[in-house]
């Protein structure tokens, strides 16, 4: 496996290449002069001089080819630049919003495998009963609602009439409730309807058939036979949305106040931050390919089939 | 030689309601089973032989299927409503050999996975021993690797040995096999009938054997039962019955048996009708017999066997 | 199917649309006069749906609104879906590595951060409505050229596709009398649930300050403006509520669409 892992990983560098070539080409193809965006920033009055001794200083001068070698061998080494609002190192101020966006993901998922394991299989087991089309619905409705609409509504809800959870910000674990639920919404009504879809299929399969025949009880076949079978996709399914979790949470970071990495990619855009875009985009992408590679651990581990194909 | 009743299903009917009219798929259905002995159903594709194996194990939809009629286990009524007791009948009772070998198992677990499965743990190396020995007796090569191995990793042979050693396993005193042979080659055809019939003798099990296939009836069944679109069109000693047919549809299926010869192979007129075009008076054969005659329009529903006393033969 | 089914998606949208379409007509104020005196009016016979912060009357901002989120959400799906059913049967047509790459890139966006490729554009070009909406149609055009690519290379080895080819029609009328005609069904399925997405994501990203620049209306602005007073829920709580019933609408519309095609095919 871990050969395999090594060639995945191979095939994935081209990638990651592209990506770190397009940050940095975004800042140094961009309207404003580079070296006159720095001085702007740290208020240094843009002069001839204060202009050739930050080319200088910071590389500029020198050919664009070689100019990305030094920025890649930085990045390599840790050194991600400095940003230019906090003037703490971007690494530095990934990492503390990334564990925020961490922590509220995690919460996510754990709102999304109870909600959807509940739903999806209660009505897979009882198809086309009231129950069924209630559950049904409301995933229409929960795919269909705006994120920060729902947010808000929570917080006027739950916070401002019931007064039972805080509004804003990220002190306790009941500042992280609402944030959660309301990220977790459109992904309970994919899950709910794809486990509803995989078992009912599933269902339908010949072993299936036959373990009843066997006179194994409904329960035990559900978890012994149709959810270890349904988990490859469910799986795969998840480490497409892992993604867009990760990313979507921009949305409720700002409703809810969230200092994660949503609102910080905001912020950054917001106030021209070019170190903190440019560190952003490499955290994410790295984040992505981190997240493809465990996903084909995962199936490798579930699936001997898979294991199969992609080791033999 | 008096012969032990195992099963009896006395006027099984199975009907589908079909856009709120019933449509019957089996009806009046009745036959025994007896211990050490194999009973065997024969009739083409689609005549309702595997919707009553799947009546007798307890596996049809009962919101989409209307059962009645009888059906007894060692002279003891089974109640088919009560869901546990069903699930304890076929882990003990009646064990079932599926038709496909090579989609019957869990393709995520291993052959001693599915052998230990619902077995508590501390019984669980004396139930893989006697599997092995129970592979072992059917010539399987290297019982203890095969226990490790994937059911993708098998040969069709080998998967419906496998099933069928887990069905001695518990066991039983009904074996219930639809179309055991129909998925593979006639050398390992042969093989599996071969163990089949061992097995029936030695654990003096009640076999069930269901297919289309009259080689298979003739190397195995005992008691053959000829079925056609849902009813009953004759029964008797598979012997007699193969050398002696009365019925006009046995006699066009015996018929229809391949054996070399120059000549061209005679066939039965017509296609076996859908479900939506069986009826039960008179005769459901009627409109394919070559033997059909003014009287068979005069036949009472409830004539068992009714043909085979029919002024014309 | 039933027609109910095809009535109770379509009514609610269809209704909107129309309101948002006559809004010059029916808006009962200018969405942009300022009011200070009349600001967190109730609803009442001036102002039906009451005013916001500012005294601006939150009916004429919903409907104008709509116009905003509405148009811009139709251009951009219907862009993609030009450009992506484009390529899509382009690249199904000639098959080979352009197919392969076509379904592979597609792959590989499907599970990539959109979000990063969106604000690359804001900060490469600024953050308006224009360069939103090219972010946004340059992310979502994939989908259809998969869609047509993969349908595209199924139709083509159709025996009466190989027979006009024979006896000399020429590729485009092929293309557009016969593949077209099998890529639509499942096109305007993924056409209208892609339409709601499109809404959300701008209603999102106007909400964040990178689409629509106040003062101009728009649904997802307006949901902006409405979170610094969240005593006065209302102004945020219509401009809400129409983009899940728009959303809700199209997806249910989509769904019906797909188990149609679904049903004829089976």
């Amino acid at each position: 496996m871990f050969r395999h892992l090594c060639k995945e990983i191979l095939l994935l560098l081209p990638l990651l290449l592209f990506v770190s070539i397009v940050a940095f080409f975004l800042v140094r193809c961009l309207p404003v002069d580079g070296a006159t965006a720095y001085l702007n920033s740290i208020q240094v009055p843009v002069t001839q001089e204060s202009l050739s001794a930050i080319r200088k200083e910071l590389g500029l001068d020198e050919p664009i080819f070689m100019q990305y070698i030094h920025w890649l061998g930085q990045i390599l080494q840790g050194n991600w630049g400095y940003s230019y609002q906090t003037k703490r190192p971007v690494l530095e101020e990934l990492g503390r919003s990334f564990s925020y966006t961490a922590l509220l993901t995690m919460a996510t998922l754990i709102w999304i495998f109870v909600c959807s394991s509940v739903l999806g299989i209660t009505s897979a087991l009882h198809p086309n009963s009231i129950w069924d089309h209630c559950v049904r619905f409301l995933t229409s409705f929960l795919s269909s609602i705006p994120k920060f609409w729902l947010g808000f509504i929570l917080i006027i809800f739950f916070s401002l009439k019931l007064r039972l959870l805080p509004v804003q910000g990220a002190g306790t674990w009941q500042h992280l409730i609402l944030p959660s639920f309301t990220l977790s919404c459109s992904y309970i009504a994919i899950y709910t309807k794809l486990l509803r879809t995989q078992i009912l299929e599933c269902s339908q399969q010949p072993f299936i058939f036959y373990a009843h025949a066997r006179g194994f009880s409904k329960g035990h076949i559900m978890f012994h036979h149709i959810l270890p079978n349904i988990l490859p996709s469910i799986l795969s399914s998840f480490t497409i949305h892992c993604g867009s979790i990760f990313s979507g949470s921009v949305l409720v970071e700002t409703v809810f106040g969230w200092p994660g990495l949503g609102r910080m990619c905001v912020d950054a855009v917001n106030a021209r931050n070019y170190p903190m875009i440019q560190g952003y985009i490499l955290f994410l992408c790295t984040l992505f390919v981190g997240i493809n590679l465990l996903s084909e651990c995962l199936c490798i581990t579930f699936s001997p089939q898979y294991r199969q194909e992609k080791l033999q | 030689m008096t012969k032990q009743r195992t099963l009896d299903v006395k006027q099984l009917s199975i009907s589908l309601c079909h856009k709120k009219k019933p449509l019957l798929a089996v009806h009046n259905l009745s036959f025994s089973l007896y211990q050490g002995f194999c009973t065997g159903i024969i009739g083409e594709s689609g005549c309702g032989k595997s919707i009553t194996c799947q009546a007798i194990l307890g596996l049809l939809d009962q919101k989409k299927w209307t059962i009645s009629g009888e059906i007894t286990l060692n002279h003891q009524l089974i109640s088919y409503q009560n869901e546990q007791k069903m699930c304890k009948l076929r882990q003990e009772s009646i064990a079932f050999i599926p038709q496909n070998p090579m989609s019957a198992l869990d393709p995520r677990m291993t052959i001693a996975q599915h052998i230990c499965e619902g077995i508590p743990r501390n019984r669980r190396n004396v139930h893989k021993n006697q599997a092995l020995a129970l592979l072992s007796r059917m010539n399987l090569p290297s019982p203890s690797h095969l226990l490790q191995t994937y059911p993708f990793q098998l040969s069709g042979g080998q998967l419906q040995r496998v099933l069928i050693a887990i069905a001695l396993l518990s066991n039983p005193s009904i074996l219930i096999a639809d179309e055991p042979t129909t998925a593979l080659d006639y050398q390992t055809q042969q093989e599996i009938l071969m163990i089949l019939k061992e097995v029936t003798s030695e654990h003096q099990l009640s076999l069930l054997l269901i297919s289309h296939d009259i080689h298979v009836m003739e190397q195995l069944s005992d008691f053959l039962y000829v079925m056609y679109a849902g009813q009953m069109m004759e029964h008797g000693e598979t012997r007699q019955l193969l050398t002696h047919p009365r019925h006009p549809y046995t006699q066009g299926l015996l018929g229809a048996k391949p054996v070399p010869s120059i000549k061209p192979l005679p066939t039965l007129q017509g296609i076996h009708p859908p479900l939506e075009q069986w009826h039960t008076s008179p005769c459901p054969f009627l409109t394919r017999c070559p033997k059909a005659h003014s009287s068979c329009y005069l036949l009472p529903e409830t004539y068992q066997n009714r043909c085979s006393q029919v002024v014309h033969l | 199917m039933k027609k109910k089914r095809l009535l109770l998606p379509l009514a609610p949208l269809l209704l909107l649309l129309f309101l948002c379409l006559m809004a010059p007509i029916l808006s009962p104020y200018d969405p942009n006069q300022l009011d200070t005196v009349s600001k967190f009016l109730p609803p009442s016979t001036l102002h039906p749906l009451g005013t916001d912060y500012l005294g601006r009357d939150l009916l004429s901002r919903l409907l104008w609104g709509g116009r905003t989120t509405l148009g811009y959400a139709a251009m951009i799906s219907i862009f993609s879906m030009a450009i992506g059913t484009f390529i899509g049967i382009f690249s199904g047509w000639m098959g080979g590595i352009i197919a392969k790459a076509v379904i592979k890139s597609s792959d590989i966006l499907r599970s990539f951060p959109n979000i990063v490729l969106v604000m690359i554009f804001m900060t490469f070009w600024g953050a308006n409505m224009l360069c939103l909406s090219l972010a946004l149609i340059l992310t979502r055009w994939i989908w259809y050229a998969r869609v047509s690519s993969t349908i595209t290379l199924l139709q083509k080895k159709r025996p009466s596709i190989l027979a006009s080819q024979l006896v000399g029609c020429k590729t485009s009328d092929l293309l557009i009398h016969h593949i077209f005609p099998a890529i639509l069904p499942q096109l305007s399925s993924i056409f209208f649930m892609d339409f709601g997405h499109t809404l959300l994501a701008i209603s999102g990203y106007s909400f964040l300050g990178f689409g629509v620049l106040p003062p101009q209306a728009e649904w997802g602005a307006m949901i902006r403006d409405g979170q610094n007073y969240l005593s006065h829920p209302e102004m945020m709580f219509w401009p809400g509520l129409c983009i899940l019933v728009v959303v809700l609408s199209t997806n249910t519309f989509g769904d019906y669409i797909r188990d149609l095609w679904e049903e004829m095919h089976t």
